[in-house]
């Protein structure tokens, strides 16, 4: 047997009093110096050790060690009962602060909503209005076809008009970009009244239109 | 009388503190030893006592039963024990002709002769300081503390191969260590 496989024996020998040695090992002990150190050093340090396990090591003052750990529990359930109490509170803030934002939503949808009713509103009343003092017949089917038939300086008239007659009111451009938006899909009898009567040239086409109406 | 620990533990998860009161003065002194035995200091071992048992407390509700509670118990403080370990830095000498008369007193005379904690606490950390985490913890834990290798390796989570190994390799740390305070000893007497 090897130096190495006697000393693991060896140490399950002396520190696990482990009774089963075998002739073999003692007989290596007693031939060889370094096992035999080895022997004689596991026996010291296994005495030893054996002296540090048997010390008592006592906990001096117990009570108090039991009184503050039972402080510290009681501390502890108070401390966590506070924390459910502030995570309640946390919650109610929640909740708060989500019925705020549901009430700003719909006072947002309010103020937007009546907006656009003050748009369609001004819209509607500018279409009566371009109605009554206009003479054209009805005849083009859609906005592209007045586009395509008025030259481009009258559509660039057309809504440079619409422009400036909301530019007067309040959020004019919002106004105008809805005014403009909803004009693409207008009827076109409405449509061609926006056209600036003021216009010569405007004028012009319309009594060319008129007459070659008339000549159909 | 003996504590009936699976009713005392079922009456702690309740939230009774009278029995986890009864619990503590049960266990309290073995939770000492081990957690002295790791940080080798009184003050230091009584704080780990404390913060152990609060643990304890916590967790209770996790407790299984198919566990012996002392294992479970021993897994917290020497985890416990550990952190404290690492936490504190550690700046007062050990006088070294101290421990060596200490080591040499323990090596003649007979194994139950009783030494002060300090000085018990300071040969202790003189010969394991030096050790892997490990190897200090399965050493005190097997060769101190006394524990079968069973419960070792359930509170180390480790199998047994690696509690095997880490103990050889602990032990001759040890042996190293403890020679060199005799031969020291010898050297002066």
């Amino acid at each position: 047997m090897k130096c190495k496989q006697i000393k693991e024996k060896i140490d399950s020998l002396v520190f696990e009093s482990n009774d089963q040695s075998n002739l073999e090992v003692i007989v290596h002990i007693e031939n060889c110096d370094s096992c035999k150190k080895y022997y004689e050093e596991s026996l010291l340090s296994k005495k030893v050790i054996s002296s540090l396990r048997n010390q008592e090591y006592t906990l001096k003052y117990p009570e108090i060690i039991t009184d503050n750990i039972l402080d510290r529990i009681e501390n502890l359930d108070i401390t966590d009962s506070s924390t459910k109490r502030s995570f309640t509170s946390k919650l109610i803030k929640i909740e708060t602060i989500q019925r705020l934002l549901a009430a700003a939503s719909v006072l947002l949808l309010v103020v937007f909503g009546y907006e656009q009713f003050i748009v369609i509103d001004k819209i509607l009343s500018l279409e009566e209005q371009m109605s009554t003092s206009s003479n054209e017949p009805a005849h083009f089917k859609n906005y592209n076809e007045v586009i395509a038939f008025y030259p481009k300086q009258v559509t660039e008239n057309l809504i440079s008009t619409i422009k400036d007659r909301l530019s007067k009111k309040k959020n004019s451009k919002f106004r105008s970009m809805i005014l403009l938006a909803r004009l693409s899909k207008m009827d076109l009898t409405q449509q061609k009244q926006f056209l600036p009567k003021q216009s010569n040239e405007k004028d012009n086409n319309s009594t060319s239109l008129t007459k070659k109406r008339k000549e159909r | 009388m003996q504590l009936d620990i699976e009713k005392s533990i079922l009456q702690i998860q309740k939230g009774d503190s009278t029995a986890f009161k009864t619990l503590v003065e049960e266990y309290q002194q073995y939770a000492f030893k081990l957690a002295f035995r790791i940080v080798c200091n009184e003050d230091d071992a009584m704080d780990v006592v404390q913060e152990s048992f609060i643990k304890i407390w916590k967790k209770i509700n996790t407790y299984k039963p198919e566990i012996k509670f002392t294992t479970w118990m021993y897994k917290i403080i020497s985890n416990t024990a550990i952190d404290k370990l690492r936490s504190i830095k550690r700046n007062n000498h050990i006088n070294i002709d101290d421990v060596s008369l200490l080591c040499d007193r323990m090596s003649n005379e007979h194994p139950d002769v009783q030494v002060d904690n300090i000085e018990t606490g300071q040969l202790i950390r003189t010969i394991s300081e030096s050790l892997p985490e490990k190897q200090k913890l399965v050493f005190i834990l097997k060769d101190l503390q006394g524990m079968d290798s069973n419960e070792v390796e359930n509170i180390l989570n480790m199998n047994e191969t690696s509690v095997k190994s880490n103990l050889y390799h602990a032990r001759k740390g040890i042996r190293e260590k403890l020679n060199k305070l005799l031969s020291y000893e010898r050297r002066f007497s």
